[in-house]
């Protein structure tokens, strides 16, 4: 019976603790300042004027594209950039600029006067084709070659640029026919019962902040001890390590994830409220599932990162860490649903369900695997504390047996 | 289970330095006082006894369980870190009410208990105080209320009066005299005023080796005969400072009254004293350093 005492102890004591509720207001400024008010899909209808877009996979009209897009951002010394998945606008310096128009060069086989006379004379915008602008690709440029190029343009920019490997396949945007559109549609309200969809879109911007807000809970629980100088006193006790740390761990866990659910079944509501006045069969707990399948992994990492650096270090080094590896995974993560094995698997978009389903197998694995590296390292975290108590682990040339803490 | 612990051939090692030497004890219940200057090695082996730190070498059992069993023995010690702090910002009750839960208690059995230990401990009335509002002397009656929570068989109290006033103190030494019970009740201190009032039986640590392992009577019974008292010019103080070991000293105008060691009478003037328990451990040190 002790495990459930320390538990609920443990939340009792993170109801009381400030980070926690700096945390909830940080997770819900997120959440209003970005998903606040989801825009609903309509029913497209057949003679409408446009059906929105959809992203070619034509190799040519790709390149083509990319080209249009560099030569504007280039003219202008003005490129747009998401570093960490936020909005930066990059000016490069003189050398880099010319290292940049190497590469529009190699890709057009045009000069810099005939660059800029074809983007002066022809006003080369985001809906005018490069062949509409009389800009061609090199004949001779395999679209490989064009790959490396953009991976060196998007390295010029920092990173995050519109040229880098995850988004260069969303570039060539092109005008949804009636068919795609309604193929869309159908998705969404028939195979994803309209949560399903909107609840991804939920989660891929949850998950960029529950990635990192729970390791400052799980860092700041572990430092209390040394803080409070109660190391040697509950080391002597008669609980286990497992218990102590566990309870500590999946108090956070929990205390993390219930404003999540409870974001869940307001959302819940809502969609359950607009389903019934528009005849839409939804489905009710889809954003709780989502959040368990798609959050809770990200919560479980960050909480574990947390809780297991600090009792091997005593420090709150799981902050830099963790901050590491968000800002990499954040870096480097694919907006239309490439999840691979990125710690914060993104899906920007409402629907896209073909994409999810095509990548659903390596979603699942992804989630299950980060599950189960949470579940080692909190596993880590009992070992190195048991060792703590007993005096076998130094840490700094110092046993933790004999870090008193501030008394 | 025999109320004991025995201690055998206990040697104690951080890295290559050696901080207990050869330390062979038998504790019964009651109160057993570990005396010894700041560094002895007293903490050391109260660790030890605590099992927060593994035993180098030796052998060293608690109530018959070896001390490597720690989840065993955690069940029937208590202990009183020297310097005893807790989380500052929960109240005095729930900084009970978490031990108590770590020490394995039901919900029943803490509230029957918190209680009547505060009480006891004469914290009742601060139970709704933070404990980091707490002055040094109530944090240490916290201190060994959490110690007691669940009734330990041992009790191991690491320099309990350090830094405390005089009424504290006494309150404090009193307060373990009336727990002690059939307890095992171990302190380390280097007030030696701590356990001429509370303790039956002592060790004496120096320099990580017990040099006298004894009743209190049996102590003073090793100075008897050796502490003189006299009242001398002040002038002759720092002669007679190169010669004897003084082990108390008091200043009245161009005189000075003082008591000190000598294996005979050594001037003119001094009278044979009753030792006090703290010229017999002058007389040990001494003894132990070659100074007599």
């Amino acid at each position: 019976m002790m495990f459930p005492s320390l538990f609920l102890n443990e939340c009792r004591q993170t109801l009381k603790c400030k980070t926690y509720y700096i945390i909830i207001i940080c997770m819900l400024i997120f959440f209003i300042s970005q998903l606040s008010a989801f825009d609903m899909i309509n029913k497209p209808e057949p003679n409408q004027e446009s059906y929105g877009f959809t992203f070619s996979s034509d190799e040519r009209l790709i390149m083509e594209t990319a080209l249009q897009v560099l030569i504007g951002e280039y003219n202008a010394n003005r490129y747009v950039t998401y570093p960490i998945g936020f909005y930066k606008e990059v000016t490069l310096s003189e050398k880099k600029q010319a290292k940049m128009l190497e590469i529009i060069r190699e890709i057009s086989g045009l000069d810099e006067d005939e660059l800029k006379a074809a983007y002066e004379s022809n006003g080369i915008n985001p809906g005018v084709s490069a062949e509409q602008a009389k800009l061609s690709i090199a004949e001779d440029i395999s679209y490989e070659r064009f790959m490396e190029l953009m991976k060196q343009a998007d390295k010029l920019l920092g990173g995050g640029s519109m040229y880098r490997k995850s988004y260069i396949k969303y570039i060539a945007r092109v005008p949804a026919s009636f068919n795609e559109a309604l193929q869309a549609y159908n998705d969404i309200i028939y195979k994803e019962r309209l949560t399903g969809a909107y609840a991804r879109l939920f989660c891929d911007y949850l998950g960029i902040v529950l990635a990192i807000l729970p390791v400052f809970l799980a860092v700041t629980r572990a430092l209390r001890d040394k803080r409070g100088g109660a190391n040697q006193v509950i080391f002597s006790k008669k609980a286990g390590s497992a218990s102590i740390i566990l309870s500590r761990y999946l108090s956070t866990v929990l205390m993390i994830m219930l404003p999540v659910l409870a974001i869940a079944g307001y959302l819940s509501v809502q969609f359950l409220y607009y389903g019934a006045n528009e005849g839409i069969d939804v489905d009710v707990f889809a954003f709780f599932k989502y959040s368990l399948f798609w959050l809770l992994p990200a919560v479980m990492i960050s909480s574990s990162v947390g809780i297991f650096l600090t009792e091997l270090t005593q420090t709150a080094i799981a902050i830099v860490a963790m901050g590491i590896w968000w800002f990499v995974s954040m870096s480097v993560a694919d907006l239309g649903g490439g999840y691979g094995w990125n710690l914060i698997p993104r899906h920007n978009t409402i629907g896209n369900y073909q994409v999810f389903i095509d990548n659903f197998k390596i979603l699942v694995l992804n989630r299950i695997g980060y599950s189960l590296l949470a579940i080692l390292l909190a596993a880590a975290a009992v070992l190195v504390y048991d060792l703590k108590r007993r005096g076998k682990l130094a840490i700094y040339g110092k046993r933790a047996s004999n870090i008193k803490g501030k008394p | 289970m025999s109320a004991e612990i025995k201690i055998s051939g206990l040697n104690q090692f951080y890295g290559k330095k050696q901080v207990l030497k050869d330390i062979n004890l038998n504790i019964g219940t009651g109160m057993f006082a570990l005396l010894g200057r700041n560094g002895a090695g007293k903490t050391t082996l109260m660790r030890v006894l605590a099992t927060l730190l593994p035993v180098s070498r030796g052998v060293v059992t608690v109530c018959g369980i070896p001390i490597s069993m720690e989840a065993q023995i955690r069940r029937i010690t208590g202990y009183l870190p020297q310097e005893f702090s807790f989380y500052a910002n929960m109240t005095v009750y729930e900084a009970m009410d978490y031990l108590g839960v770590l020490s394995g208690l039901s919900k029943a059995d803490r509230q029957e208990k918190i209680p009547d230990l505060l009480a006891k401990v004469n914290l009742l009335t601060k139970k709704k105080v933070k404990v980091g509002a707490l002055s040094g002397g109530m944090k240490r009656r916290l201190g060994i209320a959490q110690a007691i929570l669940h009734e330990p068989k041992v009790l191991i109290v690491d320099e309990p009066t350090a830094g405390l006033d005089a009424e504290e103190r006494v309150r404090f030494r009193n307060l373990l005299s009336e727990i002690a019970g059939d307890r095992i009740v171990i302190l380390s201190t280097h007030i030696i005023a701590d356990i001429e009032a509370s303790c039956e039986r002592i060790a004496v640590l120096e320099e990580g080796e017990i040099i006298y392992n004894g009743t209190v009577s049996d102590m003073l019974r090793l100075a008897e005969g050796k502490i003189y008292s006299a009242q001398i010019k002040k002038t002759d103080l720092p002669g007679i400072k190169a010669k004897y070991p003084i082990t108390s000293m008091v200043s009245s105008g161009n005189h000075v009254s003082l008591r000190l060691i000598s294996d005979e009478k050594p001037f003119e003037g001094a009278c044979l004293c009753e030792a006090g328990i703290e010229d017999a451990y002058m007389y040990l040190m001494q003894d132990k350093r070659g100074a007599i």
